[in-house]
């Protein structure tokens, strides 16, 4: 009996391996080998966890600290006439998710410049790459209030769940748009050395939501009220929500993020870079961060799930061979419902525990014992190789 | 006694009147035209607007949700009026997302295969918005005692009717007219300084206003010109030193500063 359970034991391990390397080799051969393309653009995108976002299970609260307005495709001087605008409802900090980066007209380029020096107001650039687009003489001030509006530097996926707020970029610590607006509204109260080494390294966006969650005005809706009281001490963002506005059908300056309707598949991108960046901005200032459980918990969680489902199954698949099949199936399908399920829970509760990884080997692992056996009844045979299924 | 009891009441009526002063909302979405009424006057209720006093009135099918200065929201979707203080007992349940049933929902849809894609239609729709408005031109801002609506009409017999909508006070007039165009006088009935309008017109009595194209335009009231006068001035100086003639200085005035005589 000892002993069974001692080789029981050991081929359920062998068996994991084996599965490890079987899943290892499969994966390396899709991700390397172009005629699996289709196959790894459909999963790179993948997370299981953006059904939170995209089957709605997410608390939709309004945010009431941003003001996002659209720029639409005003010229120049409407936008100083907007920045003026802005700047006499008292709000605590203006930040432009906009680019000026060519010079246009001496005179109006010469109204826009002075108009952006104020303290409160954060302008961006973009890293492309290899080079930066900054904005044009007119429109420089001290860098330390120009910041990088690159929403991520993962180039392994398009759809923007992380962030990172300071990078190492042109031999200079380079600081994010959202940070240094972040930092400029939240003034003392920033932690600076506990925000930089927090977000020095990819962190996941806690999404508050979409355009019904963030205050957002067209050019027209702003402009046309003399004095908006609410705007008094918030962040307004200035950039593009569409022409127009909030108009699905525009796609310039959109995004992929999880709260995409669709997760996985062909379809649109679903959000403006501005409010991608009011996101980060609402998490930032809330300090309404997601804990990450380390990659070595996932790991060993993965190994032990996995081991003691393969010794339930190589027991049964011996001892009730007529059940064995079909409680295979219902056990795999079960325990990535609620695997789901349970990730998801996390999830709402402001942990990040990805179930890809277990929920791939445990239902491919139990999956390759028939395999297991074929190649241990080979060695059986050749070697007199000990296992739990071959005993004399 | 007399005196504890009357620095009772002062200390009553005091925080009281904190509290009631504390009642401020924020305007976070609207259906329709939501009115808030203080006294004599009314104004309909827009996206940001900040509602403090007076009455809140909600007509049939329009909705108006409110934000506190603690983030809470509350939806008046019934018609009638209601008190800034009555707000508070109508707060809207926040989505929390119903989280396990929209997951086992969907899990449920998945196993019985009922994704599937939408009927698609390779055509386009096109609205009936024909732009013949010249001006005033849209979203623009006006000074001056009177303003001439013109159209693009080559018929001078061509009956129109002309209408313009008070976005302030969310009144419609209608002025029947030949030929493409009307001259208003500013007074205190169809043209008062201070509110934004709209206007349009139609060949057709009861048109379908989401049919009918509408230009917007901000009357200035003497304050409001007198503000930005001095900066009008400046931005004319310039433009008059880089050579431009007063009429090519009106021009730019209009076409940039959206403000046109």
């Amino acid at each position: 009996m000892r002993k069974n359970i001692k080789l029981l034991m050991k081929d359920a391990g062998l068996c994991l391996l084996f599965s490890v390397i079987i899943l290892y080799l499969i994966s390396f051969l899709i991700v390397n080998l172009s005629i699996f393309n289709p196959f790894t653009n459909a999963f790179k995108d993948f997370s299981f966890l953006d059904l939170y976002y995209s089957q709605e299970m997410f608390e939709k609260k309004p945010v009431k600290d941003i003001v996002v307005v659209n720029i639409e495709h005003k010229d120049r001087f409407e936008i100083q006439q907007l920045i003026e605008h802005i700047k006499k409802q008292d709000s605590k900090v203006i930040g432009l998710d906009i680019v000026f980066k060519d010079r246009k007209d001496n005179f109006l380029d010469s109204l826009l410049g002075e108009s952006l020096q104020s303290e409160n107001i954060i302008l961006s650039k973009a890293f492309l790459g290899d080079t930066w687009a900054y904005n044009a003489a007119p429109f420089k001030k001290n860098h330390e209030l120009v910041g990088y509006s690159n929403l991520n530097f993962n180039l392994k996926t398009d759809v923007i769940r992380e962030f990172e707020g300071y990078q190492d970029l042109s031999d200079t610590t380079q600081t994010s748009f959202s940070t240094l607006v972040s930092k400029k509204y939240v003034g003392e109260k920033w932690e600076a050395e506990n925000m930089k080494s927090k977000l020095s390294k990819p962190i996941p966006i806690n999404y508050s939501g979409t355009t019904d969650q963030f205050f957002t005005f067209s050019y027209q809706e702003f402009m046309e009220t003399e004095t908006h009281p609410f705007v008094k001490d918030k962040i307004v963002l200035v950039g593009y929500v569409g022409t127009p506005h909030t108009s699905v059908y525009d796609i310039e300056d959109k995004f992929f993020t999880p709260l995409n309707t669709k997760t996985a598949g062909k379809s649109p991108p679903d959000m403006f870079g501005v409010l991608i960046h009011a996101n980060i901005i609402a998490m930032l200032i809330n300090k309404d961060f997601i804990k990450v459980i380390p990659q070595w918990i996932i790991l060993l969680i993965t190994v032990i799930i996995t081991y003691t489902a393969l010794l339930y199954f190589m027991y049964a698949s011996t001892k009730k061979p007529v059940s064995y099949m079909l409680n295979k199936k219902v056990v795999q399908l079960l325990f990535t419902v609620f695997l789901l399920w349970f990730s998801l829970w996390l999830y709402k509760n402001k942990i990040l525990f990805k179930p890809e990884l277990i929920i791939a080997v445990l239902v491919l692992s139990v999956e390759f014992i028939g395999l297991y056996k074929i190649l241990i009844f080979k060695l059986n045979r050749k070697y007199k190789w000990k296992s739990y299924f071959f005993q004399e | 006694m007399e005196k504890l009891l009357f620095s009772r009441v002062i200390y009553i009526l005091f925080f009281t009147s904190l509290t009631i002063q504390a009642q401020e909302y924020v305007v976070y979405k609207t259906k329709g035209t939501p009115i808030n009424k203080v006294e004599n006057t009314t104004k309909s209720l827009k996206k940001g607007t900040l509602v403090n006093n007076g009455a809140i009135e909600i007509s049939q099918e329009n909705m108006a949700l409110f934000i506190d200065k603690a983030g809470a929201l509350y939806e008046l979707a019934d018609a009638g009026s209601y008190k800034i203080s009555e707000i508070k007992s109508h707060p809207k349940p926040i989505d929390d997302g119903a989280f396990s049933k929209k997951y086992f929902t969907y899990v449920w849809k998945q196993l019985k295969g009922a994704e599937n894609t939408k009927q698609h239609t390779g055509n386009v729709y096109r609205d009936n918005l024909l732009d013949i408005l010249v001006t005033p031109k849209d979203s623009i801002r006006v000074f001056s005692n009177d303003v001439t609506f013109s159209w693009d009409e080559k018929n001078p017999s061509a009956y129109y009717y002309f209408f313009l909508r008070n976005n302030t006070l969310n009144t419609l007039s209608k002025i029947g007219v030949h030929g493409n165009s009307i001259t208003l006088f500013v007074d205190d009935v169809l043209l008062t300084k201070g509110n934004s309008f709209s206007w349009g017109v139609s060949q057709e009595e009861f048109p379908n206003f989401t049919q009918i194209k509408f230009n917007t335009f901000k009357y200035l009231t003497t304050a409001d010109y007198e503000r930005e006068k001095e900066e009008i001035e400046n931005l004319s100086g310039n433009l008059s030193r880089l050579g431009l003639s007063q009429e090519e200085i009106d021009k730019e005035l209009c076409q940039f500063y959206n403000l046109c005589n």
